[in-house]
């Protein structure tokens, strides 16, 4: 019998039982090593007989397949799974498959001239330059931010931390106008850059301000629970053992956040490259200087050209869903690191 | 007697100067990208007094775009509310092969860029798409005409409540169901009386959050609307008219009622937090 | 009047996937009886609960109630009583809408009015001693409180039977004992069958008519508690049951042969020669002071009311556990390292089934040698 499986035993049984379990394993212990040195023996220990000791192995739930069709008393798996995947493919399933079935009717040289031209080449290099240029930013503050709202009473926290979802609920097109509003040269934060000698509005820099904004609820809410979550007690044994704060921080706190400081940076980089309501007042949509990939589709289908819309849409949704498995994965690598500590 | 000093290095904390430093710069940055943009679009809107500011409103137009906004959420939010409760019944209740893929595929519309959400409408239902023709020979327009802002609305609102209810109902189980139906309960009786009011504060946090996304969304249903003054034209559009048409004053008048609703939305989470003591839960130190 | 079984089960099996839950289970349950389903996790006893209930369905096999096979019919028209482990109340109802639950859910032309569904829920408070607890929410009871809340509950629908999934398993030890000789009180006086199940070998013990032993999907006795603890019928009970010195030997001419100890009862089959096991409770191994005894006294512990002691015998690691009562040890006061000779009052032997001369350890080989 594993020693190991002794804990697993007395999490089954009740707790009177527990000390007479622990002997006993420990005396099967005793028993097969004393007979393994071959001394003289007139008692040995009985191996189990039929294993009425040991753990439960097969814990049903444990390792399960799955069916297809689960087999439960409560009604109504059939008729909502029915309706849950017609719906999905109506709305979402079909009309995305059409895009891709219409962008894989274009020739090749069609789609490649259209995603390949320097005019879409430049709005997806801004778009996805200006999306991780945010998202980073993101990164640095909006790990402080939620690391303050986390460790640090002050006041007005609560509200410090219900206006982080202010971007999450605010529609797009106000965010837009509003901080077009702020740093044009006549706005209120635009005048005094602007006296620095630095433009924001209509510049790639106004991009990268209106994707900050969107993005930063992102990173601090998939931090904030890991954070808050973190045990007390590793920083106390890094701190006994010696280590200094700062230490602590860089060892300790920064490796257990980091799986989730990914997972929020690629959330808000992938809302970001697909950003269209905030960003287009502020940009300015130059061409080739300050035009977002999406913007381009829009222009693309005002001039009727369907096909090169659809080809950069479908390099674009492409992408998304790269991202999408990305962060998938980044997410499973997460839920695994939280349960290791 | 000497006072009880706190030691300068708590092994948990900061100094005092650090700490103030941190708190600072956080809070410096949530003014400058959060506050200040918030407060812009109501000092903006109020710039030329009260008087223009309720003019802008009631301008026809305006009525026109909070109408058209209001039916569109009428229609879209019910739907995505029934779909939702559906979808995280089938998910949450049962352990099924491809379980995760389906909620994977759910969550689908939220990694789409609005404007590509609005494009594979047109695509499908426009002029030169694949059903267009047959529809106009049919006499029903869904491109540049309100069904297909309904239909943008409901694709960029879809995963909202099925992704707030499905972790609830997991965590919640099946042990009450069950109870129900051992003691003779029907289905229906099961998930009126028992599943339901145990889900309440969950399934209004997901409505309030995909209303707020459908009377809101801009990117997509831009794509599918024709801006038509008047007809075609949602509150997000209607903005972005006067905006471009310099009508400052009137652009950000109705982007305020806009911003209110989002405010109302997140005082409404922040009371469904406390109600639920998730808030509490979370606010745990 | 039905003179039958209650419940009975025909070889029933069921499997998760890989996992063998119930295999081919056969059992009859008495109108009327308590009976306990007692088994180490995984030995398929919640499983078994879930059929009869209606919550799970059986791959083969066939369950009757009251004499009419009931596989295929749906749990709602069962009309079984369940307590569930968690008790599974409705959190947004209070203690009263719960109870009435059942009543109000059935259909229309079996309903009572409202008046006479009050009157039976507060009847029923009183009868599991809550009745002034009915505006509370569950949320607002202790275990103990909701166990009964959940327990009038499953008696609203007045079920021909009533089912209780490890009824006392979350409960802390000393209400759970008065809980256990109150369910005990209510079941003489409602005098319905019922069905728990519980790991607790105390608890099943103490409380039920008949006990049945499961293990990994099987039936391993049936049988009184007197019977199942006093005469297990094979090691998995034994070892289930109780705490138990396993003890290996050689039989040889009809008895079992250990030569430091003697056994004064035997029991079980000692007809064929080869090598076995006993089966010796520590209250059944005596010892006497004796400067040249085989054994030396290696551990003394005096836990409440009883003395443990554990004997290592000479020249061998293995322990042996021995217990007896405070006062008894008191005329001895066995001291760590003394010598003692040993004695079995009561042994079951148990041949070992797979065990060929191959598998001879070097222990019994060294065991063999010195019985000779």
């Amino acid at each position: 019998m594993q020693p190991r499986s002794a804990s697993t035993v007395l999490l089954d049984r009740a707790p009177w039982l527990a000390h007479d379990y622990a002997r006993r394993l420990e005396n099967d212990r005793e028993g097969f090593a004393s007979g393994a040195r071959g001394e003289a023996l007139v008692l040995t220990r009985a191996p189990d007989p039929i294993g009425a000791l040991e753990p439960d192995r097969a814990a049903p739930s444990a390792r399960r397949t799955l069916s297809w069709r689960p087999r439960s008393i409560i009604p109504g798996f059939g008729l909502t799974l029915g309706i849950t995947l017609a719906w999905l493919g109506l709305i979402v399933l079909i009309p995305l498959v059409a895009l891709f079935a219409r962008a894989a009717s274009l020739d090749a040289s069609q789609f490649l001239d259209a995603v390949t031209s320097d005019r879409v080449l430049a709005a997806l290099r801004l778009s996805f330059g200006a999306s991780l240029a945010a998202a980073l930013t993101n990164a640095v503050f909006g790990s402080l931010l939620a690391w303050v709202l986390v460790r640090y009473s002050f006041p007005g926290r609560r509200l410090v931390d219900a206006l982080v979802d202010v971007p999450f609920a605010l529609p797009t097109a106000v965010a837009g106008i509003s901080l077009t509003a702020l740093y044009a040269e006549n706005g209120w934060l635009g005048a005094p850059l602007a006296a620095l000698g630095i433009k924001v509005a209509f510049t790639p820099l106004g991009v990268f301000v209106a994707l900050v904004f969107i993005g930063l609820p992102f990173v601090v809410r998939t931090i904030e629970p890991v954070l808050q979550d973190l045990p007390a007690e590793i920083e106390e044994a890094a701190a006994c053992l010696g280590a200094s704060r700062w230490q602590t921080i860089v060892r300790v706190i920064v490796p257990s956040l980091f799986p989730a400081l990914a997972t929020g940076v690629a959330l808000a980089f992938a809302r970001a490259v697909g950003e269209y309501g905030s960003v287009i007042f502020i940009a300015g949509n130059l061409p080739m200087v300050s035009e977002i990939a999406p913007l381009l589709i829009v222009i693309k289908l005002e001039e009727y050209a369907y096909g090169e819309a659809t080809a950069v849409a479908s390099v674009m949704l492409l992408i998304s869903f790269v991202m999408l498995l990305a962060i998938n994965l980044l997410q499973r690598w997460s839920r695994r690191h939280l349960e290791r500590s | 007697m000497p006072s009880a000093r706190r030691p300068a290095i708590d092994s948990r904390s900061e100094p005092r100067a650090v700490r103030w430093t941190l708190i600072a710069i956080g809070l410096a940055f949530v003014s400058l990208f959060i506050v200040l943009p918030l407060v812009t679009v109501f000092t903006e809107a109020l710039r030329q007094g009260v008087g223009a500011y309720l003019a802008a409103l009631t301008e026809p137009d305006a009525r026109a775009a909070i109408g058209l906004t209001l039916t569109v959420a009428a229609i879209a939010v019910p739907l995505n509310l029934v779909f939702g409760v559906v979808a995280a019944w089938a998910i949450a209740k049962f352990e099924f092969r491809g379980r995760s893929l389906l909620i994977t595929l759910i969550d689908l519309p939220f990694s789409v860029s609005p404007v590509i959400s609005g494009l594979i409408y047109v695509l499908l239902f426009g002029l030169q798409g694949w059903l267009g023709p047959f529809l106009s020979e049919a006499g029903f327009k869904v491109i540049f005409a309100i069904p297909g802002i309904v239909l943008a609305t409901i694709f960029v609102t879809f995963p909202f409540v099925a992704r707030e209810l499905i972790p609830l109902m997991q965590e919640q189980g099946t042990d009450e169901e069950e109870a129900a139906l051992v003691l003779g309960a029907s289905g229906w009786q099961t998930f009126r009386r028992v599943t339901l009011p145990n889900i309440r504060w969950g399934l209004l946090y997901g409505v309030l959050l995909c209303n707020a996304r459908a009377m809101g969304e801009f990117g997509a249903v831009s794509v599918v609307s024709g801006h038509i003054r008047g007809l075609t034209n949602t509150m997000p559009l209607h903005v972005e008219i006067l905006y471009n048409e310099y009508n400052f004053v009137a652009s950000f008048a109705v982007a305020s009622l806009l911003a209110l609703l989002a405010l109302v939305t997140l005082t409404a989470k922040a009371v469904i937090e406390w109600q639920t003591g998730a808030g509490l839960r979370r606010q745990g130190h | 009047m039905p003179s039958g079984p209650a419940i009975e089960l025909k070889g029933v099996s069921k499997r998760f996937d890989t996992f063998v839950a119930l295999d081919g289970v056969a059992l009859e349950i008495r109108a009327g009886e308590l009976l306990a389903l007692l088994g180490p996790s995984g030995s398929g006893k919640t499983t078994l609960l879930r059929i009869i209930a209606g919550l799970e369905w059986p791959d083969t096999g066939d369950l009757l109630l009251g004499g009419e096979s009931a596989v295929r019919r749906g749990v709602r028209e069962r009309q079984i009583g369940f307590v569930f482990q968690h008790y599974a109340l409705f959190r947004h109802m209070s203690v009263t809408e719960n109870v009435a639950f059942g009543l109000r859910v059935m259909p229309r032309n079996r309903r009572p009015a409202e008046g006479e569904i009050r009157a039976r829920v507060q009847k029923l408070l009183d009868l599991v001693q809550i009745g002034h607890l009915g505006d509370r929410h569950p949320g607002q009871l202790s275990g103990g409180e909701r166990q009964r809340v959940a327990l009038a509950r499953a008696l609203a629908i007045e079920p021909s039977v009533l089912l209780l999934d490890e009824p006392f398993g979350a409960l802390d030890a000393k209400v759970r004992k008065e809980l256990r000789r109150w369910l005990r009180q209510l079941h003489d006086r409602l005098s319905m069958t019922t069905v728990f199940v519980t790991h607790d070998q105390e608890e099943a013990l103490e409380l039920a008519d008949r006990v049945v032993v499961l293990g990994r999907g099987r039936i391993e006795q049936v049988g009184t508690p007197e019977e199942v603890y006093g005469a297990p019928s094979n090691p998995f009970v034994f070892d289930f049951l109780g705490q138990v010195n396993r003890v290996r030997c050689q039989v040889r001419g009809g008895r079992p042969i250990v030569p430091y100890a003697h056994i004064e009862q035997l029991n079980g089959d000692p007809s064929r020669d080869g090598p076995g096991t006993l089966y010796v409770r520590p209250h059944d191994v005596i010892l006497a002071r004796d400067p040249a005894g085989p054994a030396t006294v290696r551990f003394v512990g005096v836990v409440g009311p009883v003395v443990r002691l554990e004997i290592e015998v000479v020249m061998g690691a293995p322990v042996l556990e021995a217990e007896l009562p405070n006062h008894v040890y008191a005329g001895y006061r066995f001291a760590a390292g003394e010598r003692v000779s040993v004695r079995f009052r009561s042994a079951t032997l148990f041949p070992d089934i797979a065990a060929g001369p191959e598998e001879l350890s070097p222990a019994d080989l060294s065991l063999l040698s010195a019985s000779l």
